[in-house]
């Protein structure tokens, strides 16, 4: 009896919570009028006006194609650069190490808005600025500390006799990290790969400032962009909505596990 | 893991050799320590593409941020001249910036306060084992992946006037406020939005941390006639302080730097009632082409969020030990 009434509480609780989230997915599938006078009716018989009009627009598969585009190339850089610091500083155990480690850590806690302006200037003195590499070389440096740190978290069970076995036989740091470390690194990758991958998609400020209007939008900023446009049309909006959260959402469904690990991880460490 | 089985398999074969020339074998492993210790500065440089990107992109535009704060920067016409501190002492006496300080630090204690609350009650419904519980798990996680523009423009549409929130309470016969035109209620409003994510965050933390919790403390205590509230606050409370800590500091970090959230759902209206430290960076720095003062207040921000993360830090650290 306690037992039924806790569940009938938690799913109580959880629905109201996960309220909003349930606004997004089905009211993108209901028509404006319907969304204005009952927001909380489940989209019965669902129409795809709202998704058909935005995807029609062309803007959305545009921004979609900028988003995976500037993910796949931030995921797959972060995961090269990131893993070698993580094993660099692992195996060298040196007080330049430390200290380094020290400095990226305090990147964890760095806000964005406060180095913007200059990174602008960077980028801008690099020839990068409003381009797609320049955002990807940004979002790589600023990700990275946190793949690090999950990195630098999976290797502390990587036993140092292994490496220090490799190592008699003579083989050189860089075969070490590409043949033994990497593959035993792979559950710290998908990790990394899932959590930066969601977090890089779903940026906003980064891209809004540092690729600017003429580059296109990734999908994040084209909603925000589109706000004015469809502020009358609701239908539109939340279709735009789903469209921009169903890929992180789907990412997530189906690779919930290592975003879970991941993050605890790099949270208990 | 996989690692896990390899130490025995590297202990034999290393076994083997030294048993038999116990002494050569020494000797090797003197010199291979030594040439190690040499090689292992060089493996640093695997490390080069990350810390220059680092060093490049956040560490240097860090000084420069310091820089221009001391500086009148004009980019339209390329002038940088020193101005001292002169940008700091007008923020001082600026009551709209004093207002984007105030609002933030209120929006960080109450980051860092409900979602540990709210988070930590998720976690103790969900944590008996069914098939119920690892579904709503699953799901009470998802609001975390999704984007701030996406969450703040659905608290947007909940919360206008005639929104969902306001039909709900007239149909009950209340007057509803004006969640986003109400200066107050809008920050309050804000905050909301950024603590839904943040409980779906901590719940997942916290869903780890009670099942790390040996089950036979509570069989124990059980047995010695404790109630599930005296259980909760000797057995479940103190060994959850690790997750405390960390649901603290990422709430804290994430609201100190809040802006996506902010700028979806008021755009920092109305007036400037919403305009969070971020959002006064970028609007002072970017619209209105003052670096100089937009650095001032950058430093500060980057200053008060070290100083909360350590002093917080400390804190919880303390007490996980004490405990």
């Amino acid at each position: 009896m306690k037992r039924q009434i806790r569940a009938l509480v938690a799913v109580v609780a959880s629905a109201l919570f996960l309220f909003p989230l349930y606004l997004v997915i089905a009211n993108a599938l209901k028509a404006d009028e319907e969304i204005v006078n009952q927001p909380a009716k489940p989209p019965l018989p669902p129409t795809l006006a709202g998704l058909s009009a935005v995807v029609e627009g062309g803007e959305v598969t545009a921004g979609l194609r900028n988003s995976v585009l500037i993910t796949g190339s931030t995921i797959a850089l972060i995961m090269v650069v990131a893993s070698m610091l993580a094993f660099a500083l692992h195996v060298s155990n040196s007080r330049l190490g430390n200290a380094l480690n020290a400095v990226i850590l305090f990147g964890l806690i760095l806000p964005t808005p406060v180095i913007l302006i200059p990174v602008f200037r960077v980028l801008k003195f690099l020839s990068l600025q409003n381009s797609f590499p320049g955002l990807v070389l940004f979002l790589c440096a600023y990700y990275a500390p946190f793949a690090v740190l999950v990195y630098r978290g999976f290797l502390r069970s990587v036993p140092k006799d292994l490496i220090e076995a490799a190592l008699m036989d003579g083989a050189s740091y860089r075969f070490i990290y590409w043949a033994v470390v990497l593959p035993l690194l792979r559950p710290a990758t998908a990790s990394v790969l899932v959590i930066t991958g969601v977090w890089v998609w779903n940026d906003f400020l980064n891209p809004l400032v540092l690729l600017g209007p003429l580059q296109g939008n990734t999908v994040t900023v084209g909603l925000y962009r589109s706000v004015g446009q469809f502020s009358i049309n609701f239908g539109e909006l939340f279709a735009y909505m789903l469209v921009a959260s169903a890929p992180v959402l789907g990412f997530y469904l189906v690779l919930q596990r290592h975003f879970v690990r991941g993050l605890i991880a790099g949270a208990t460490k | 893991m996989r690692a896990a089985g390899l130490p025995d398999r590297i202990g034999l074969r290393r076994g083997g050799p030294s048993a038999a020339a116990p002494a050569a074998e020494g000797r090797k492993r003197r010199r291979w320590r030594a040439g190690l210790r040499s090689r292992r500065s060089g493996v640093l440089i695997m490390g080069l593409p990350a810390t220059a990107l680092f060093a490049a992109l956040v560490v240097v535009p860090i000084g420069i941020t310091a820089f221009y704060s001391f500086n009148d920067v004009n980019f339209l016409r390329d002038e940088i001249s020193w101005v001292g501190l002169s940008n700091y002492t007008r923020l001082w006496g600026n009551d709209d910036f004093r207002h984007s300080v105030w609002i933030t630090a209120a929006i960080a204690a109450a980051a860092a306060v409900v979602p540990n609350g709210l988070g930590l009650m998720f976690a103790v419904l969900l944590d008996a084992k069914s098939r119920l519980n690892t579904a709503l798990r699953v799901a009470l996680f998802a609001p975390f992946v999704l984007s701030p523009v996406v969450v703040g423009l659905t608290f947007g549409s909940i919360l206008t006037d005639s929104g969902l929130v306001n039909a709900t309470l007239s149909s009950i016969g209340i007057d509803g406020p004006s969640w986003i035109g109400d200066p107050n209620l809008a920050v309050v409003s804000v905050a909301a939005t950024l603590i839904w994510q943040l409980v779906a965050f901590a719940t997942v933390i916290y869903v780890a941390a009670l099942r790390a919790i040996p089950t036979d403390l509570y069989e124990a205590a059980a047995i010695d006639g404790a109630s599930e509230g005296l259980r909760f606050r000797l057995i479940t409370w103190p060994l959850v302080a690790p997750a405390v800590t960390i649901t603290t500091l990422v709430s804290l970090i994430s609201a100190l730097k809040l802006y996506d959230h902010a700028v979806a759902l008021t755009g920092g209206g109305p007036g400037r009632a919403t305009e969070t430290v971020g959002l006064a960076i970028i609007r002072t720095g970017f619209s209105q082409n003052r670096a100089g003062i937009a650095s001032a207040m950058a430093v500060l921000l980057l200053v008060l969020t070290a100083a909360a993360t350590a002093v917080s830090l400390s804190l919880l650290r303390r007490r996980e030990v004490a405990l």
